[in-house]
């Protein structure tokens, strides 16, 4: 797959995303940063957004939150997890 | 487990450092000219390239006055090959800056021209001076993030970080999978080319490829950065 001319990714972009994400880690730096907010000062938002409530213009912004907040990010990822445990996270729209 | 070709390049490695001449000669016959190439595909001169090759290859076998052979650092953790690749891309890169630096300050001659001694990109001297290449990586791809927007950084981290799948991502998004599969792969593509434009725009004469560009990454922890 070819990306102007350059860049190359192909089936393994995942496998790229982990090599970066690592490497970044390992250099001080993170693909996310450390922002002030707290999983907990979002939790209503991230609720919302897990039972697929939120709308588009919600999400981007809670997305921009969460670029900033780790915590909240693997609040998240839990949350689906929780869900797919319970048999409900896997339903599409 | 470490695989099989890097256990035989570290054996390799040991026998040179215990004196062995023919393995020297090995790894200068095996190694002299594909790091050439490479140099010259990152876009060094014909000349250069065989120049800092030699060098590279010089240093790592035998050191300098006063410095061990920087063989002594490989640990086998990546392969020979890889390892010497980064060696040599970082000094290339170094000496590079560095000439660009010397013709910047022969050509304004004034007090000004000494405005990047105070940068924190000014070229590192000793053991600082194996951080021109992380850096350089780090800041291409620090900025290729920062380009995008927050959906798809977060994307990205709950898929290939936190293991969630396509199908979770759709139902949380309220997109049909295949938006989502598209998303992702837009996304990656879209750092990957925009990591490669910022290093073409901190260092022009420098060609990286992103396959280089992730075997490099890959490569932090062989110590090879560490090794000029």
């Amino acid at each position: 797959m070819q990306v102007q001319g350059r860049a190359v990714v192909g089936k393994g972009m995942g496998n790229d995303f982990l090599i970066i994400s690592e490497f970044l880690a390992r250099t001080g730096a993170e693909v996310v940063g450390r922002g002030d907010a707290h999983a907990s000062d979002l939790k209503e938002e991230l609720e919302e957004f897990v039972a697929g409530n939120c709308t588009e213009k919600e999400k981007a912004a809670l997305c921009e939150k969460l670029r900033d907040d780790p915590a909240g990010l693997a609040w998240l990822a839990a949350k689906v997890k929780e869900r797919r445990e319970d048999g409900a996270g896997e339903k599409l729209p | 487990m470490m695989a099989s070709q890097h256990l035989q390049d570290l054996d390799l490695v040991e026998q040179m450092l215990g004196g062995c001449e023919t393995a020297m000669e090995l790894i200068r016959e095996r190694h002299g000219k594909s790091l050439e190439n490479y140099l010259r595909r990152s876009g060094a001169t014909a000349t250069d390239a065989e120049d800092m090759a030699q060098q590279v290859i010089t240093d790592c076998l035998m050191g300098r006055p006063g410095k061990e052979a920087l063989l002594r650092k490989y640990t086998g953790r990546s392969s020979l090959e890889a390892w010497l690749k980064t060696v040599a891309l970082n000094a290339w890169i170094d000496r590079q800056r560095r000439a660009s630096r010397t013709v910047s300050l022969d050509a304004s001659g004034g007090e000004e021209a000494f405005g990047w001694l105070g940068e924190t990109d000014a070229p590192a001297q000793g053991d600082q001076q194996d951080i021109s290449l992380i850096r350089l990586m780090r800041s291409a791809l620090k900025a290729a993030f920062e380009a995008r927007p927050g959906w798809e950084v977060v994307m990205l981290q709950l898929h290939h970080l936190h293991g969630l799948s396509q199908r979770e991502l759709a139902a949380i998004w309220g997109w049909h999978e295949t938006k989502v599969s598209r998303a992702l792969s837009n996304a990656m593509e879209s750092i990957a080319s925009d990591t490669l434009d910022a290093v073409k725009k901190a260092d022009p004469w420098l060609e990286l490829r992103w396959e280089d560009f992730l075997e490099l990454a890959g490569n932090l922890e062989a110590g090879a950065f560490k090794a000029i």
